[in-house]
């Protein structure tokens, strides 16, 4: 079944220099509780994409569908976008960023608190319950970022470039995590990143997106079981293979 | 740190108020016009003692509470609407602008005219002279706030009314309380001004006719007892916005410079 579904999507921007086409005719399915990684140059639309499957913005033209309805702007936390940036409330400690969206639902102190500790543990944040987000290495903010939207409980999380500004080794424990608590939770989960490796360590399908406007260039399907690394020897090959597709 | 802070203050102080008193009994400067600050001191309890000091004082400190209280709680909200839905702008810009620049004394004429003498002309001088600065600082503040974490908050599932309270009103609290501390002391010079010519009783009032009687200490109890006031309510705003704010700690820049430079 389908979770999201993107039919003839059309977006531009009206700049000072003119008019700008980010998407054109675009259509892509995204099945529920899959692990779908986009790909693409870097300008092509990644980013406006997902802003518009989390409806945050409604498209020029076309339709979005959201499990067979139409997309509303209100999403009530069934659709929740991470940005790069963990973009943490500076002025609520992680535990109150992470029960930021409970909050807004109305739910009870007692209630929060609950879920937000069970969300310190699975993302090993337990003991930091008071900090500050200035107080927080870059990795740990963003997995407060993780727990703020997983605890909203949603069905589909967009994540954009998550871990594009932390270091390698960070990045692995990032990835590492989310996997743990996709395969735990079977979210659908929609990945946009510049790492090809990334993409093929996470994905159960890779999209290669065509530079601007961004249309669907190809769809890989990696039927590959998890944990995945880099000793495996597919990898190398399909990173040649995507390499290729996005160059050509 | 904190200690050795005040510390300083207090040793700043202390120079100046030195150099006040020895000034005038050294000759370099007319007692007559500048009497030394033991003198001020000895007058300030005089007067303290005596009782109208109090009436002066409190009359002083309730027009600048009231009229500052009515400045702020109307140009925060209002400020803060106009910075978030720029459709207004066009008309509250140049209305804005036209305001802004006329000096607080320069709404005491009129303000005797339509409210005569007494307390009423003095808030309403204190309201004209920190609402426009208030509010254009506060429109300003909300214009610069971020979409990024606005954006965050709808995708948690924020409506409008939620997005306003928990994100744009926190974000915006540095800004506020660095408002209400400009709005504080315009609205001490507001109310010194006003009291010169528009009451018969205040701290301005006192000064003005203790200058017609050349009483050159009782001007300067009043410019002393000004300060004071000012300085204490400062403090407290400050003390408040550390309770408040307590986020922005290790977050300035300042405090990068000051560990960088000060070994």
């Amino acid at each position: 079944m389908n979770s999201l579904k993107l039919v003839s999507v059309n977006k531009a921007y009206e700049s000072e220099r003119g008019r700008i086409e980010v998407l054109k005719d675009f259509h892509l399915e995204v099945k529920e509780g899959e692990f779908l990684a986009l790909i693409g140059p870097s300008g092509c639309g990644k980013s406006t994409l997902l802003r518009l499957m989390a409806g945050l913005e409604p498209p020029d033209g076309g339709s979005i569908l959201f499990k067979g309805r139409p997309l509303e702007t209100k999403t009530d936390g069934k659709i929740v976008l991470i940005f790069q940036e963990p973009l943490l409330f500076p002025w609520l400690t992680v535990e109150g960023n992470i029960g930021f969206g409970l909050k807004l639902k109305g739910l009870g102190q007692k209630e929060i608190k609950d879920i937000v500790s069970g969300l310190l543990k699975k993302v090993g944040l337990e003991g930091f319950e008071k900090f500050y987000p200035h107080e927080l290495s870059g990795g740990m903010r963003h997995r407060v970022a993780l727990a703020r939207a997983l605890a909203v409980n949603p069905d589909v999380l967009l994540m954009d470039e998550p871990f594009a500004s932390v270091d390698a080794i960070t990045r692995e424990a990032l990835q590492e995590k989310l996997l743990e608590i996709w395969e735990d939770a079977r979210k659908t989960v929609v990945f946009v990143t510049h790492s090809l490796k990334e993409a093929l360590l996470l994905a159960d399908r890779i999209c290669v997106l065509t530079p601007r406007p961004a249309t669907v260039k190809a769809l890989y399907e990696l039927k590959v079981p998890r944990p995945r690394n880099g000793k495996h020897s597919f990898l190398a090959e399909w990173e040649w293979e995507l390499r290729r597709e996005l160059l050509s | 740190m904190k200690f050795s802070h005040s510390l300083r203050g207090m040793l700043a102080i202390g120079a100046f108020l030195f150099g006040w008193e020895i000034l005038p009994r050294l000759g370099w400067i007319d007692p007559l016009l500048l009497p030394p600050f033991s003198a001020v001191l000895k007058r300030t309890v005089e007067l303290g003692l005596e009782g109208s000091l109090w009436g002066h004082m409190f009359s002083s400190l309730w027009r600048v509470a009231l009229g500052f209280a009515l400045s702020g709680a109307l140009a925060l909200p209002l400020g803060v609407f106009l910075g978030l839905f720029k459709r207004a702008d066009p008309y509250v810009e140049p209305l804005v602008g036209l305001f802004r620049p006329l000096a607080p004394p320069a709404w005491i004429p009129l303000a005797i005219l339509w409210f005569g003498i007494g307390d009423k002309p003095s808030v309403f001088i204190i309201f004209v002279g920190t609402f426009f600065s208030t509010l254009t600082g506060i429109i300003a503040a909300t214009r610069r706030l971020d979409k990024d974490l606005l954006m965050v908050a709808f995708t948690l599932g924020a409506n409008l009314k939620q997005a306003i309270w928990h994100v744009v009103l926190p974000g915006l609290m540095p800004a506020v309380f660095a408002h209400l501390r400009i709005g504080l002391g315009l609205a001490w010079m507001c109310v010194v001004a006003s009291e010169m010519v528009a009451v018969k009783r205040g701290i301005g009032f006192m000064m003005m006719e203790a200058r017609n009687l050349f009483r050159t200490e009782d001007i300067l109890v009043g410019m002393v007892l000004v300060g004071l006031a000012g300085f204490l309510m400062d403090w407290l705003l400050r003390t408040l916005e550390g309770k408040v704010i307590r986020w922005r700690k290790g977050v300035s820049a300042h405090e990068l410079l000051e560990a960088r430079f000060s070994q």
